[in-house]
């Protein structure tokens, strides 16, 4: 683990980031849901997906549902162990590049705590 | 590489608000349904209200019983929700003893009741463990709603 962390071309993808922001909270999410929430296509995020997927960052597993009523299955997507490790170094490197701004968690306080940069 | 905009403080802190944002919108969808909560009383109330049930192997077969429905809520909510969540917090957890110790508690007390014969009154420790465990379910849940909800 490196102190200034780790800046990673794959994670930083915009909207691979915010894949792997989600999936980082949970142990997994469903597919749908990942979806919905980043307001995308299913092509889009299946296209996302694969990159993680490759690099070894995420991967995913398929379940029955007993709630359709047809043969479509629940797709869960989770981070691996190096896709976790990848998204916290590369958001401890975001926060050295950020330097004087407050990226707190509550959303409403992002300010610039000390003069521009 | 830091490209140039990856590299700029205030678009860095953009990355981080579309980050809590999509927490925010990943929590509103992390809601209970109904029927967890009531449903975890439900077997903590059948779980105290043993000694008012006959048979000498009706403890294990309830504590079964109710190992095996814990199991099934948690997988149908996750079901329901599409999230899968099982770490817990430091207030989670101390719900979560808070809920076990009370159950342990309330069981004590029924089998009190029932050792002095006073089988019909197990239903108040009953009624009182599917309350609290309700109660301190939602808790639970809510923590780690809250939880959810915060970029760390």
């Amino acid at each position: 683990m490196s102190a200034d962390g780790v800046f990673n071309e794959i994670v930083h993808s915009p909207l691979r980031l915010r894949i792997c922001g989600l999936l980082r909270s949970v142990d997994e999410l469903d597919f749908a849901l990942v979806r919905d929430t980043l307001g995308v296509s299913d092509a889009t995020l299946s296209k996302h997906l694969k990159a993680l997927i490759t690099a070894g960052l995420a991967s995913s597993t398929k379940t029955a549902s007993a709630s359709r009523a047809d043969s479509r299955r629940i797709t869960w997507l989770r981070l691996t162990k190096s896709g976790r490790h990848a998204f916290d170094e590369h958001l401890r490197a975001l926060r050295k590049i950020a330097g004087g701004y407050d990226i707190s968690p509550t959303h409403s306080s992002h300010r610039a705590v000390t003069s521009e940069h | 590489m830091v490209s140039d905009e990856s590299g700029n403080p205030r678009r860095v802190s953009q990355v981080f608000d579309e980050l809590q944002s999509d927490r925010e919108r990943l929590a509103e969808h992390f809601r209970a349904p109904k029927w967890l909560a009531p449903g975890f009383g439900l077997i903590a109330a059948a779980y105290v209200a043993t000694p008012a049930f006959p048979g000498g192997q009706t403890d294990d077969f309830v504590l079964i019983v109710a190992l095996v429905a814990c199991i099934l809520l948690v997988s149908s909510y996750r079901r329901a929700t599409g999230i899968k969540i099982s770490r817990f917090g430091a207030r989670e957890w101390a719900l979560f003893a808070a809920s076990v110790l009370s159950s342990w508690g309330l069981l004590s007390v029924s089998l009190g009741l029932a050792a002095y014969g006073f089988q019909r009154w197990i239903a108040a420790p009953a009624f009182a463990a599917f309350a609290l465990i309700t109660w301190l379910a939602s808790l639970i849940y809510s923590s780690m709603r809250e939880r959810l909800r915060h970029v760390s």
